[in-house]
């Protein structure tokens, strides 16, 4: 039974897999006036001839559309993405390097404040009414913030104005590897993103794990337990935070998604040299192919991510 | 009216502050044009003057007068807000209706094709297709619709389809009377679901478009708060004789103004 | 052990008026009335978390000490088990856990032997510490409840219905358990049936 649930599981994602690379090849092509397929027009002159010919070759505009659709798959098979107007260089080369740097900074704030904010919202949950209630507000203040715009407001309070941490980029220029404290450096140029992207992330789960919470409370083997003279902490630990765990973990899976495209833009704030720094370098540029890489990359990510996340919980739900 | 009155006059204290900030937002909105004491497109006057009499929040580094910027940014942004807002949630709304009437085949596309819009990452591919669309607001607040109509769709087919199943009169109605029957004896059940939808769905088109156009997307000419945002942060300078405080800080505030303001508002009793 | 005189609940359009009692240690006590006459309501009021309601007397003693000056201390020498506690089981815990918890938070220890003896005197099969309450049916959740109840080594046991949702066979067995507790425990058990009570109880009060 439990092959069965993975495979229907495993289908469901393919499925939306194919979707999303049937639709990344196709909404270039469908948006009126796109300009991809006008590059005779006014961009011929703006584009070297090499590059032009590599984009016929990766476009192909000119052949039926179910034959550039097969060529797009052949050259997704083979991790081609197409060349990038602005570097010149294909791009999954600049996605592979901007990647690894956009998962040290998504995993971890995913995994802090996951925790912090199950840890916030149980306690709030906790509390008489009213008292935990007035962390209701400042909570759905800063959720109602767009992320860049605190990311932007940390970067100048605390990192230019106060220089409590590097304001950006993800290590001072000229340190390599080999260089003594690499890795120190590499952790404060990590800090403010990190603190940033963390402090977007905990306000939705912790909201929710606070609702969960007063749920829960009002059951009757939580007031049970308490009559039965079962530890404070105990009760928190094994009679709430294990009956709220599988909807925070349900939730949660929604939250990685919010968790990629924060690491975006909090990246893109500071310079951080992950995929959200080259997002805006290739929105600045107008640079399409890559665009449509990361594009088609991030929708890869966080299917990953959710479906890691969805076994993860079916997995709990059934051993508990 | 009278019953909106009443209604508002029993809201929390916060509430109350936010309203009237909205309000006030609405109103420097509508007498935009009064109150901008420069045009925008005039970049006559000295660069990055500090605020004076004559620019009460300085100039930009082209010659702009801030203040005059930033009174335009709020007729954009609201006018922006309360378009795409409207449309998304009205969208998300009948289709959710649609999906309940017809439901089998119709229900199952639609819901799958939903699911499918959460999983990706909604403000990247908004991106995606604002940038290779012409960048006019018009394509900016599609662009933004057509992907924020999901969470209202979800939530108000849960919700349609509880009443449904509560509702035997309605149930026995649908089958007999035609769509129109069907809405208009749901509606009143679903109003102040639109209602909150519409104010939450405002806000994130603001956050939206204000992310967007810090990313440098939407149309050019078009200077919202957030094209503003990124001038400032873009303009080199900005930390010396704390220009700072003149030329990001505004704009900024009047952002966090807006989204705390609506966020709060529709929030659940506390 | 137990004493209430002149005990009132306050509501808006009337007031409860309860009959005064006087519990003796190991003694057991039943209490029956009508459905709805507010018996659950004293017990909450005395007993429970989270009643919120007038309750007033002029006497309330849990041995020797005043019910309300008491607070939470009262549950180190008495164990409430409510109505409908075959619900009050955590679905996400054995019965194992269940019970060493308890024992854990009155600071007892787990005695293998001791309590596989208790198990039996409720008629549960030992395999039942290993179940989740999603295993068990109504009656074993409830006999299991009470076994909790009795393992904290309390002075006084309240009980609120037990008998409200089981079978008879497990009613029984519970009320035999129950007897044979007299002159350890205190029981104060509310019940709907008369005849159940009237040939195992020291004093039944009428509500």
């Amino acid at each position: 039974m439990e092959q069965n649930f993975v495979l229907k599981t495993i289908v469901k994602y393919v499925i939306y897999l194919l979707v999303v690379v049937f639709i990344s090849f196709a909404l270039p092509r469908l948006i009126p006036g796109n300009p991809l397929f006008f590059l005779a027009g006014d961009y011929a002159t703006d584009v070297p001839s090499a590059l032009l010919k590599q984009f016929t070759a990766y476009y192909a505009p000119d052949l039926s559309l179910a034959e550039q659709f097969t060529l797009y798959l052949k050259n997704l098979a083979k991790l081609d993405l197409g060349y990038s107007f602005y570097y010149k260089t294909p791009v999954i080369d600049r996605i592979a390097g901007a990647f690894k740097w956009t998962m040290l900074l998504s995993i971890p704030s995913l995994l802090i404040s996951t925790t912090l904010a199950i840890w916030i919202g149980v306690r709030m949950g906790l509390e008489k009414q009213a008292r935990g209630a007035t962390f209701l507000v400042p909570l759905l203040a800063v959720q109602a913030v767009p992320t860049f715009l605190i990311a932007a407001l940390a970067q100048v309070f605390l990192g230019y104005k106060l220089h409590v941490f590097p304001a950006s980029g993800a290590y001072t220029p000229g340190i390599t590897a080999q260089s003594s404290g690499y890795a120190i450096d590499i952790l404060t140029h990590l800090l403010l993103p990190l603190i940033v992207l963390v402090v977007s992330e905990i306000p939705s789960t912790a909201i929710f794990a606070y609702n969960s919470t007063l749920r829960i409370k009002k059951e009757q083997y939580v007031s049970f337990a308490q009559y039965l003279g079962i530890s404070q902490d105990d009760v928190k630990q094994k009679f709430i935070i294990k009956n709220i765990m599988p909807e925070i973990l349900g939730k949660l899976s929604i939250q990685t998604i919010t968790c990629v495209t924060g690491s975006l833009f909090v990246e893109a704030v500071f310079s951080y040299p992950g995929l959200g720094t080259l997002l805006k370098q290739a929105t600045s540029y107008r640079d399409y192919p890559l665009m449509q890489g990361i594009l088609l990359v991030s929708c890869l990510y966080g299917i990953c991510v959710n479906f890691a996340f969805e076994l993860m919980l079916k997995m709990y739900t059934r051993t508990n | 009216m009278s019953n909106l009155s009443a209604n508002i006059a029993k809201l929390p204290i916060y509430k109350k502050i936010c309203l009237l900030i909205l309000v006030i937002y609405f109103a420097i909105a509508l007498l935009a044009p009064v109150i901008m004491p420069y045009s925008i497109q005039d970049f006559s006057h000295p660069h990055l003057a500090p605020p004076s009499g004559t620019h009460w929040l300085g100039t930009d580094e082209l010659g702009h007068d801030i203040f005059s910027l930033l009174i335009n940014g709020f007729r954009l942004t609201i006018f922006m807000a309360l378009i795409a807002g409207f449309l998304s949630t009205t969208l998300g709304t009948v289709l959710a209706f649609i999906s309940v009437y017809f439901g089998g085949a119709i229900d199952d596309i639609l819901h799958f094709t939903a699911n499918l819009f959460l999983m990706v990452p909604e403000l990247v591919v908004i991106m995606f297709f604002a940038v290779f669309a012409k960048p006019n607001l018009l394509n900016t607040i599609l662009a933004i619709v057509f992907f924020s109509w999901v969470r209202v769709y979800k939530i108000m087919r849960a919700k349609l389809m509880d009443c449904m199943k509560k509702n035997r009169v309605m149930y026995t109605l649908s089958l007999k009377g035609n769509f129109l029957d069907v809405a208009q004896a749901l509606a009143l059940d679903v109003l102040p679901i639109w209602g909150s939808f519409f104010v939450l769905q405002c806000n994130r088109a603001v956050m939206y478009e204000t992310t967007l156009a810090f990313f440098g997307i939407g149309a050019p000419l078009a200077k919202t708060w957030g094209k503003l945002i990124r001038a400032a942060i873009d303009y080199t300078d900005l930390y010396y004789d704390n220009v700072y405080l003149w030329y990001l800080l505004p704009p900024v505030l009047a952002v966090l103004g807006f989204v705390i303001s609506l966020a709060l508002l529709v929030s659940r009793e506390v | 052990m137990l004493v209430l005189e002149k005990a009132r609940i306050e509501y808006p359009n009337l007031t409860l008026r309860y009959p005064d009692m006087h519990v003796k240690a190991g003694e057991f006590v039943g209490i029956s009335g009508d459905s709805g006459c507010g018996k659950t309501s004293l017990l909450e009021a005395l007993f429970g978390h989270d009643f919120t309601g007038a309750f007033f007397y002029d006497k309330g003693l849990l041995a020797g000490t005043d019910i309300k000056a008491l607070g939470d201390a009262k549950y180190r020498l008495m164990s409430y088990c409510p109505q409908f506690s075959q619900n009050a089981l955590n679905p996400k815990l054995t019965m194992l856990q269940h019970l060493q918890l308890t024992l854990k938070g009155n600071g007892l220890p787990y005695d293998k032997e001791e309590f596989e003896e208790l198990l039996d005197r409720l008629r549960l099969p030992t395999t039942l510490l290993d179940r989740y309450p999603a295993m068990m049916s109504g009656g074993q959740k409830q006999r299991f409840v009470l076994l909790l109840c009795v393992a904290r080594q309390p002075q006084l046991l309240i009980l609120d219905e037990p008998s409200s949702a089981i079978d008879m066979i497990s009613l029984r067995d519970m009320v035999s358990f129950l007897v044979g507790l007299r002159g350890k425990i205190t029981v104060v058990m509310v019940a709907h049936s008369l005849a159940l009570l009237s040939k195992t109880a020291d004093q039944i009060i009428n509500f």
